[in-house]
């Protein structure tokens, strides 16, 4: 069966949109549910496009958040900064 | 403890800090795996060559950036790495360490040891992939690398700085040749490195031996990546050996690489380029095999005084296929390096040892780097052989045969005879000068085939003692005077009779 050479076109542009929107989305994970004050803070010291954040708890943090934006990550947690720790100790011994 | 304390000492000083730097990292997530190549989403930042880092710890090294998705070969282990673990881009580039403790040391590409013992202590790091030095910090090859092997020195004769191909079936004594070689090298100020690409460990493990007995592993580092070893780790190897060279040629000192071997090599590299979906071309082999080998081997050279005059000599192996020079990956490799050295089965199995096939075997740049005693000597050689050669088709019909071609064929026989060498066993640049003038003056002519070898042994073993100061002699003035001449043609024809 062919496809419509216009269907094909279509669906690349859907597709091309809809990874758009994923590379533009900004997750926000924290340790515990943050209180809008604390949202407002992380939003306006990072000037992150208000409206399209998800934000997430994982109690494996222990503390602080970790922010995804695209294929960037900023790691400011407990946990992230326990692990570098570990590396570096791992690697300096 | 002491280094707990300091990092204590750190964290506290951080913690008290009030403001706390933050990062931003690059992350990527695996989405397949396959033979020691993965292909991850994300990472949208990161550039060619990067080393990227995956949660479970291993590494990895990016080398094909697509549209859509980044791909990565992995670093050593890569069965812990599964779908959808993150990376992370580290913004750094491949590096080996190195520095003077990596003499004596056996390691893998990426310069951790494999010989059991301490980890090495790194002066710097040099990196993996770099551009060869551009044509105003060289210049010409002049100083010879005495190989030991008398067919080499006299006929293919090799600068430093050169790169010289050792292309053969297998069986024919490549290995043989290059490692001959390196074990000639204990007095003469050059560097060795031996890398092992695709070999089994246990002709790996009889290697290290070979020079650890031969005293020859003090000056030699031997880079290697076995069979067992993954792709990626094969296809770094040369260029981690290289980088480790290029660490002794900027300290103004010589240094010999040997790639063995470079075919398989290009195997490893077909692989890595087949399983990353690279459109396939002649035997398999991606559109940029050329540019593998021609990066690799052009890091070879000489360079000039103001860049310390530091050299990089290659010998790459290529093992072909019942004799076949012009396959894909012989002829790219022939083209690039500075000649050849052709090894033959039928020579071999005739009892010619090194089995150099002398009419296909040539040295583009070496002739200027040989010394004043092997030139004296090996002009007649070379003329001698190749009248031998001519005549040779001949020689079936000998009864025909005038005078003249017999007496050819007579001294190209005597002179094929005395270029034999028995294996791991290098001779001294007077002990070559001294046995090839011998037979190129026509003292052997009389001698039956089968006495040369023992005569080339008496002599040998008289000028050992009685000749002594003569031997050191040419040794050091690297000449051939008239009355070295004299005396040794009194040597000479003392042991005939």
């Amino acid at each position: 069966m062919k496809i419509d050479p216009t269907i094909k076109e279509d669906l690349k542009e859907y597709f091309k949109d809809r990874m758009r929107l994923v590379k533009e989305k900004v997750i926000i994970t924290s340790a515990y549910e943050l209180s809008d004050q604390e949202k407002k803070t992380i939003i306006s010291s990072l000037g992150l496009p208000n409206g399209k954040i998800e934000y997430k708890v994982d109690t494996r943090l222990v503390a602080g958040v970790i922010i995804t934006y695209g294929s960037k990550i900023i790691d400011v947690s407990l946990k992230g900064q326990l692990q570098n720790f570990k590396h570096i100790l791992y690697e300096s011994a | 403890m002491k280094v707990l304390d300091e990092y204590l000492k750190t964290i506290e000083k951080e913690l008290n800090q009030t403001k706390r730097e933050v990062k931003t990292e690059e992350i990527g997530f695996v989405n397949e795996v396959h033979d020691g190549v993965t292909l991850l989403s994300g990472l949208q930042n990161v550039t060619y060559g990067e080393i990227i880092e995956f949660q479970s710890g291993s590494r990895g090294l990016v080398i094909d950036l697509t549209e859509e998705s980044v791909g990565a070969i992995i670093l050593g282990d890569y069965l812990n790495i599964r779908e959808g673990d993150t990376a992370k881009a580290t913004g750094m580039t491949l590096s080996v360490p190195v520095s003077g403790d990596l003499l004596g040391r056996v390691i893998d590409p990426i310069g951790q040891p494999v010989d059991g013992k301490n980890k090495i202590k790194p002066e710097k790091f040099n990196p993996i992939e770099k551009i060869a030095p551009g044509v105003v910090f060289r210049k010409p090859v002049v100083v010879p690398v005495q190989t030991g092997i008398k067919a080499i020195d006299a006929l293919v004769p090799i600068g430093r700085g050169q790169r010289e191909l050792i292309i053969g079936d297998r069986g024919t004594g490549k290995t043989t040749i290059a490692l001959d070689t390196i074990l000639n090298q204990k007095n003469e100020n050059l560097i060795c490195i031996y890398c092992a690409i695709g070999q089994k460990r246990s002709k790996v493990a009889s290697t290290v031996e070979l020079l650890r007995k031969s005293g020859a592993l003090e000056y030699t580092v031997v880079v290697t990546a076995s069979a067992s070893d993954s792709a990626t780790l094969q296809y770094l190897a040369p260029y981690a050996a290289s980088a480790i060279g290029e660490c002794f040629m900027e300290k103004g000192k010589d240094a010999l690489v040997v790639y063995d071997d470079l075919t398989k090599h290009a195997w490893a590299y077909r692989q890595i380029s087949l399983v990353l979906r690279r459109p396939a071309g002649r035997e398999a082999y991606p559109g940029d095999i050329f540019y593998l080998h021609s990066r690799l081997l052009e890091r070879a050279c000489r360079l000039n005084e103001e860049m310390g005059g530091g050299s990089l000599t290659a010998l790459p192996i290529i093992e072909t296929l019942e004799g076949d020079l012009s396959a894909y990956i012989p002829t790219n490799v022939i083209s690039i390096t500075d000649g050849q050295i052709s090894l033959e089965t039928d020579l071999f199995n005739a009892g010619v040892r090194p089995a150099i096939n002398v009419g296909l075997s040539v040295s583009r740049v070496g002739a200027n780097a040989q010394t004043k005693a092997m030139k004296q000597v090996a002009g007649k050689l070379k003329l001698d052989l190749a009248q031998y050669r001519d005549m040779a088709a001949f020689s079936q019909f000998e009864s025909d045969l005038d005078e003249q071609t017999k007496n050819f064929l007579n001294r190209g026989a005597r002179m094929t005879q005395i270029l034999k060498q028995k294996k791991n066993h290098p001779y001294s640049l007077a002990q070559e000068v001294v046995v090839i003038w011998a037979a190129s003056n026509g003292y052997l002519d009389k001698l039956a085939l089968d006495k040369v070898e023992e005569f080339e042994n008496k002599l040998l073993d008289n000028l050992k003692t009685s000749g002594k100061p003569l031997l050191d002699r040419i040794q050091k003035n690297k000449k051939l005077e008239e009355k070295d001449e004299q005396e040794l043609k009194k040597i000479v024809l003392d042991n005939l009779e």
